[in-house]
């Protein structure tokens, strides 16, 4: 099947098993939140690391936050021939996580940006949830996974 | 006893319709969003690298640029962005269905729709499946979503009409100057917000102007014949068109397929409609044609534009051939549909950068280290 798809991965992904189970956390940022000090946590914790309680409860977390530091990388990678740069980010979510994370739609000074165009990163930049492709896994099927993007005026 | 039996038969015969015809079910659209990717690549460019159709041609289809899919997303993921403004604009029950209208799904053995339903959150209950009729596959999709909903299967649906034409389009094809990307979701329930559904209609016959193959990356057309006799679009639209029935006057808004920014106005003409409500609801000419989504992006414009009472019509075409019609009447504006910060969102890239993107130079598959 001839498809515009990226090369399947000759290096280790997780496994199907997992990648199945943090999928909720990887498309809309599912964490969860501490019952007994309402402490927040992305990805999912099994234990409290502040009260040690294990009662937690998943809770979808808001899919805007800040930019708390921004770089970029530019090793090229497989599977992602398509662009010359990848800008990261640590995001603090609305609700107190951090997250690191892949940003897209911004100015990596190599693209022309024009008008309307692509914005810098800074600190302090308000980003909001995108769902992208991360890679394929080693068997075969696509990974989806939370990006950010500058948030958009609404 | 028989006659009853025979009259009953005559009238149904008479009013029959295809789809909610006129079983008037309260069903329409409580929520709309649209998704585009930020790529923009200019016309001009590819006629630069091709030269194969003559620019006065491409001038007058009206289109400037096309929207450029990014390398990391597709069908799913800009379907996956307008599903969550649509939802977010949308209030009431959570859908209980989804239709996933698309021709250029990143996967062929296995749906879209499953992906979508656990990227927008729906609990796992949802009833989900593709739905694929190349251009016209969002209308489908709605059509199936009304239809659901129209007979209580669900309180709510949702459709969503998706495509990335650009990476499954040949390289110096005349298509590759419009072939654009992006994804309209729609909410239908009960209640319906922002329109109600009064009238659909559709038209389908096995005519060869559009086609890909299994195990085909590109799409291929029919050729000039096709186009110029007026087999497929205009007879199509034309026969979904009447299957709407007499209306009192023409609707505020048509919004039509958009393989091109011209298509619309030379359709509502055909049609016998003024110019002027088709016009409005025309958004490719800086992202040229986004298959499946194009007909519902003209029904998020004519949403945002329109008052209480107006009458919008969408005409949405697939190559292959079909079309569906909807007649709707507006209850109120959107407001938050993101197609004027999608279409404002934008990046120029150039032609090279679009082939790599869209992953039209296939690399040799490459051993890297251990990293990621
Ligand atoms: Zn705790």
């Amino acid at each position: 099947m001839w498809s515009p798809t990226e090369p399947v991965y000759r290096i280790a992904t997780p496994t199907p098993a997992k990648a199945w189970r943090s999928r909720d956390g990887r498309y809309r940022l599912v964490g969860n939140r501490c019952e007994d000090c309402v402490l927040p946590f992305f990805p999912k914790r099994r234990v409290c690391p502040q009260c040690h309680s294990r009662s937690l409860t998943e809770t979808v977390l808001a899919p805007y936050g800040r930019v708390v530091s921004a770089a970029e990388d530019r090793t090229p990678l497989i599977g992602h021939v398509g662009r010359d740069s990848r800008p990261f980010a640590i995001v603090a979510l609305e609700d107190g996580p951090c997250v690191l994370t892949e940003l897209v739609d911004v100015d990596t000074g190599t693209d022309a940006g024009g008008e309307g165009g692509p914005t810098t990163v800074t600190e302090g930049t308000e980003v909001e949830l995108v769902v992208r492709k991360w890679r394929r896994e080693a068997s075969g099927p696509y990974q989806y996974g939370y990006k950010f993007r500058p948030r958009r005026a609404r | 006893m028989s006659g009853t039996m025979k009259s009953a038969t005559k009238s149904a015969a008479k009013g029959a319709t295809n789809g909610i015809g006129n079983s008037r079910a309260a069903v329409g659209v409580s929520g709309i969003g649209v998704a585009l990717p930020a790529g923009r690549l200019a016309v001009s460019e590819i006629h630069e690298v091709w030269g194969t159709v003559p620019p006065q041609v491409l001038r007058r289809r009206g289109v400037t640029h096309r929207s450029v899919c990014d390398p990391d997303a597709d069908a799913v993921t800009l379907a996956a962005e307008a599903t969550r403004t649509a939802l977010r604009a949308a209030e009431g029950p959570a859908p209980g269905a989804v239709f996933f209208g698309s021709q250029t799904c990143p996967y062929l053995t296995k749906a879209g729709a499953a992906l979508l339903a656990d990227m927008a959150g729906l609990p796992r209950s949802v009833f989900a499946a593709d739905v694929q009729f190349s251009g016209k596959s969002g209308t489908a999709a709605l059509l199936c979503a009304l239809a659901w909903v129209g007979a209580g299967f669900a309180d709510a649906a949702l459709a969503v009409g998706t495509d990335t034409l650009g990476p499954h389009v040949a390289p110096g094809d005349p298509q590759e100057y419009t072939a654009g990307s992006g994804a309209v979701a729609v909410v239908v329930t009960r209640d319906a917000a922002l329109a109600t559904v009064d009238a659909t209609g559709s038209a389908t016959s096995d005519t060869n102007d559009g086609f890909r193959t299994d195990g085909e990356r590109h799409i291929r057309t029919g050729g000039a014949v096709m186009t110029a006799t007026d087999v497929g679009l205009i007879e199509h639209c034309t026969t979904a068109w009447e299957r709407l029935g007499a209306m009192p006057g023409p609707p505020r808004f048509l919004a039509g397929p958009q393989p091109d920014a011209v298509t619309p106005v030379r359709l509502a003409k055909r049609l016998g409609l003024p110019a002027e409500c088709a016009a409005p609801c025309v958004v490719a000419q800086g992202i040229g044609d986004v298959g499946a989504a194009a007909p519902l992006l003209g029904l998020a414009r004519a949403l945002e534009l329109a008052a209480p009472g107006d009458r919008i019509a969408v005409l949405g075409y697939g190559c292959g051939a079909g079309s569906d019609a909807l007649l709707l009447t507006v209850r109120a504006p959107a407001t938050d549909t993101g197609l004027s910060e999608a279409l404002t969102a934008r990046r120029t890239v150039s032609y090279a950068a679009a082939c790599r993107q869209e992953r039209h130079f296939q690399g040799l598959d490459r051993l890297v280290g251990s990293y990621e």
